[in-house]
This record gives C-alpha cells, sequence and structure tokens, in this order.
C-alpha cells in the first residue's frame, strides 16, 4: 500500500513522514502528480496562506489528483492549512476557492461576533477537541487536547461533515471534518503527541482497509 | 480557557545543553536530544532550542539535533540562535522544526520578519527579545544573545515587529536568567498589556510558584524553563499539577 504526503512547497513534510514510519508505515514524498496519482491514500500538509497554496496546487496540477481521489472515494488526510484546502474556500486576503471536496468555509476568528475582543491570533498551542461523531479516525484516543496553530478556521458547512469541535475565545470551530474516508485535522496530528499518533495510526488502518 | 504550555528550554553550545547565568558563564548540562526526550515523555508542550553560539558550524549541528529529535519526538519544537537568512529558516523548518525564534538579524533589519512571515507563515515566525532593565518600567533590546546593547526600547520594539507579522513573542529577562529569582513581572506584564499575538516568558524562574505567580499577573500564553528542570530542581510534572491546583488550565 503505497500513501503518499503531497509535497507542494507548504508544510512539515519531515515532521509528517516521521510520524507515519513511528506508527509503522513507510510514505513517499512527492509533487508530481502522476506519482501521486499512483498512490493509494494521500496526506494534504499546509502550513501558511490558502491563496499561494492553493494556487501552488493548481499550478502542479495536484488540484486534479486530489478531486479524482475523492470521487474514486480513496483516502485523503488533510492537516491544517491542507484541512482547509480540502473546503470549498477561504475569506483570506480577499477570498480564494478550495478544492470542495467538503463542503464548508474558512473564515479568520476576527470574523465571529463572539470572538472576545482583544483575543489573540493565530490559535497557538494545546486545546481540548469535543466529539461530535464516534468514527474510526478518532478511535481510541485518550487525552484529547490536540496542538493547534492557525488564524482561520471551519466556519460552516454540512454538520454531517464535521466530527470533532474545538473552542477558542468563544468560537466553536471544527477541528476534524471529514465524509467517508476523506479527513481533515484543523490540528497537527504530528506534533500532538500520543493522541495525534494514533489518528495517524487511525488513518493508515482505514487506508489499508480500503487498499483491501 | 486556554492551557497554558510548559516548555523546557534547551540552550545549545557544541552538541550539549549548557546553561548560563544572565545568559554568561556557560556550563555543561547534558546531551540535547536524550533531554528533549525525557522532557516529551514528562509532559512538555513544546521544546525550545536555542544556539548559543550562532556560528555556521553550530547551525548544521543543531540542524541534526532537530532532525534526530524529530524521529522520536512529536510535540512542536521552536529553534532560535543565528538565523540570519530565509533559507536558514527553509532549512531549520525542513529538519523537523515548526518554529523559528529571530532575534539580531530583525533587530539589524526589521523587514526580515515580514519577508519570512509572507514566505512561511506569521505561526512560523517567533520574535526572541532579551530584555535587560535600564530604569523604571524602560527595558532595552539586547542583540547577539544578549550581549550586545542596541538602545531599542523593548515594548516600542515589540509593539513594531507585531505589526511586521510576527506570530509569537519570546521574551527572556537577561536580568533574572539563571537566576531563580522569579521573572521580572513589572516586564511581563507591561508587555503582556499589549502584546497581540502569544506570548512565551523566559529567565527566572527557581521554584514552581514563580509559574503560578506570573500566570496570576497577566495574559501569557506559554512559560520556558531552564536551569529547574535542567538540575531537576522540580519536573514537568509537578509544574502542572501545581498550575492545575492553583487554578490554571494545562494539558495533562
Amino acid at each position: 500500500m503505497k500513501i503518499t504526503v503531497i509535497d507542494y512547497g507548504a508544510g512539515n513534510l519531515y515532521s509528517i513522514r516521521n510520524a507515519f514510519q513511528y506508527c509503522g508505515q513507510e510514505v513517499c514524498v512527492s509533487g508530481i502528480p502522476k506519482e501521486i496519482s499512483k498512490s493509494d491514500a494521500l496526506v494534504l500538509p499546509g502550513v501558511g496562506a490558502f491563496g499561494p497554496a492553493i494556487m501552488r496546487l493548481r499550478e502542479l496540477g495536484i488540484h486534479r489528483v486530489l478531486r479524482s481521489f475523492a470521487k474514486q472515494d480513496k483516502p485523503i488526510l488533510g492537516i491544517c492549512l491542507g484541512m482547509q484546502l480540502l473546503t470549498e474556500g477561504s475569506e483570506e486576503f480577499g477570498g480564494h476557492d478550495g478544492l470542495d471536496i467538503i463542503k464548508g468555509e474558512v473564515k479568520s476568528f476576527h470574523g465571529f461576533e463572539k470572538f472576545a475582543e482583544s483575543s489573540k491570533v493565530p490559535h497557538i498551542g494545546w486545546n481540548t477537541i469535543k466529539v461530535i461523531k464516534e468514527t474510526q479516525i478518532l478511535e481510541g484516543i485518550e487525552s484529547k487536547a490536540m496542538y493547534f496553530n492557525h488564524s482561520f478556521c471551519f466556519a460552516k458547512g454540512d454538520m454531517d461533515n464535521i466530527l470533532a469541535t474545538c473552542e477558542y475565545r468563544g468560537v466553536e470551530f471544527a477541528a476534524v471534518i471529514g465524509r467517508g474516508v476523506i479527513f481533515g485535522c484543523q490540528f497537527h496530528p504530528e506534533k500532538s503527541s500520543k493522541s495525534g499518533l494514533r489518528i495517524i495510526e487511525n488513518f493508515i488502518k482505514i487506508s489499508r482497509g480500503a487498499y483491501e | 480557557m486556554q492551557k497554558v504550555r510548559i516548555i523546557p528550554r534547551l540552550d545549545i553550545k557544541n552538541n550539549t545543553v549548557v546553561k548560563g547565568i544572565q545568559l554568561e558563564g556557560l556550563r555543561v548540562v547534558g546531551r540535547p536530544n536524550e533531554l528533549a526526550l525525557k522532557y516529551y515523555v514528562e509532559g512538555a508542550d513544546e521544546l525550545l532550542y536555542i544556539d548559543v553560539v550562532a556560528s555556521l558550524y553550530e547551525r548544521n549541528s543543531l540542524r541534526a539535533i532537530i532532525r534526530e529529535a524529530a524521529r522520536e519526538i512529536f510535540i512542536p519544537l521552536t529553534v532560535g540562535g543565528g538565523i540570519r537568512c530565509v533559507d536558514d529558516i527553509a532549512e531549520i523548518l525542513s529538519s523537523g522544526a515548526d518554529k523559528v525564534a529571530i532575534n539580531t538579524q530583525a533587530i539589524k533589519t526589521p523587514h526580515f520578519l515580514s519577508e519570512c512571515a509572507e514566505r512561511f507563515g506569521s505561526q512560523c515566525i517567533v520574535l526572541s527579545v532579551e530584555a535587560k532593565r535600564i530604569g523604571p518600567k524602560k527595558w532595552e533590546a539586547y542583540s547577539e544573545g544578549g550581549r550586545e546593547k542596541t538602545g531599542i526600547d523593548v515594548c516600542e520594539w515589540v509593539m513594531k515587529a507585531c505589526q511586521l507579522g510576527i506570530g509569537e513573542v519570546l521574551l527572556t529577562s537577561v536580568d533574572r536568567d539563571g537566576t531563580r529569582k522569579g521573572f521580572d513581572l513589572e516586564l511581563v506584564s507591561e508587555v503582556a498589556s499589549f502584546c497581540p499575538v502569544p506570548l512565551i516568558v523566559s529567565g527566572g524562574v527557581g521554584k514552581v510558584e514563580h509559574l503560578s505567580e506570573v500566570l496570576a499577573l497577566c495574559q501569557i500564553d506559554a512559560v520556558a524553563v531552564g536551569s529547574c528542570y535542567h538540575y531537576n530542581l522540580f519536573n514537568i510534572k509537578l509544574s502542572k499539577q501545581f498550575l492545575r491546583k492553583t487554578g490554571f488550565e494545562v494539558r495533562l
């Protein structure tokens, strides 16, 4: 089974690869659409701004591979900005369309009325997620504290696709989204100690299940 | 409530962890990744590695340390010391670090901060400030690991850096570092009163009460601890239990 971490110039690829290796799964790292499309499961990382990231995915032709994967019900795990890219779009820096694989939009924390005044952005640090839907991706997690580092969040979308939420300064946002075998984590599972590694293990199991 | 982060601070020289007092007189403490792994297992929320030599040779060996750490430590790694250009940052991040802390180069060329924030994202860029008291409610920013005067006012500098797009501030008191006398509370509360990005404070922890003391005073997001953990005065577990008991949210 081949899991590929997509390299499009954004994201801590080395840490993601280490985390998968630690969980017993070797991964490929590639930015070439042909190679990526031959995979059985994909990981879409992301650190930085939405606009340049989505443009880069389009420039490299990777956006087509991701949409095709989604149509074939093949597993995808989006991490942080990677999760946001899977949605319909983000209002960051003037607004950009996303991959439209999972319904919902991404908004700045500042855009929420409930966002406590003088609250700090980015949301950096450990915060507790609340599981809304029992699913395989969130199985067996002991501590629900995960590491977040982001200024935009998944604002609204089909409630069916929200698997876990988190609250920051009065705003409840989606911490984990999912549809079928396509998932997104707003936090960094590869930096969330044991609980994060468990999510990665779960994704590996789901990918094996889909492969077999 | 936001959980407070406990961040062990590892000052690195010649592939070893060192510890000084007021950033001078460095003593060898131990092997970086042995200590790092120990802290990770004990429940550290993040690790801070600071290269106190900041030469090219040292930077390469620090990258190797980070690469090794990232193989079995799955919490955020923040790395600082000697970061001079975007390539340095790209190399450190691709070695497994999540954030970089910048001091001297930012003071020399402030727009370096906005360049880095645009290229890598604000969430990767931490402003490292070494603050030395020069009068009542006045502190001067020091560069070169707290060794060189700059004539720059700390509060004005932090404000400016936030406008340039940094994601976080690491504030170290040069006067209190290694002394175990507690934080410079006036410095911390002054900066905390206006800082719009998350704030990590460092320099001076000597007993577990110093942690709750600073958190009770003002809005800070993380505490970096050096000597106490390196010399085993008390550990991370005790720190978190104590903070929980005194009413602060921590990741247990």
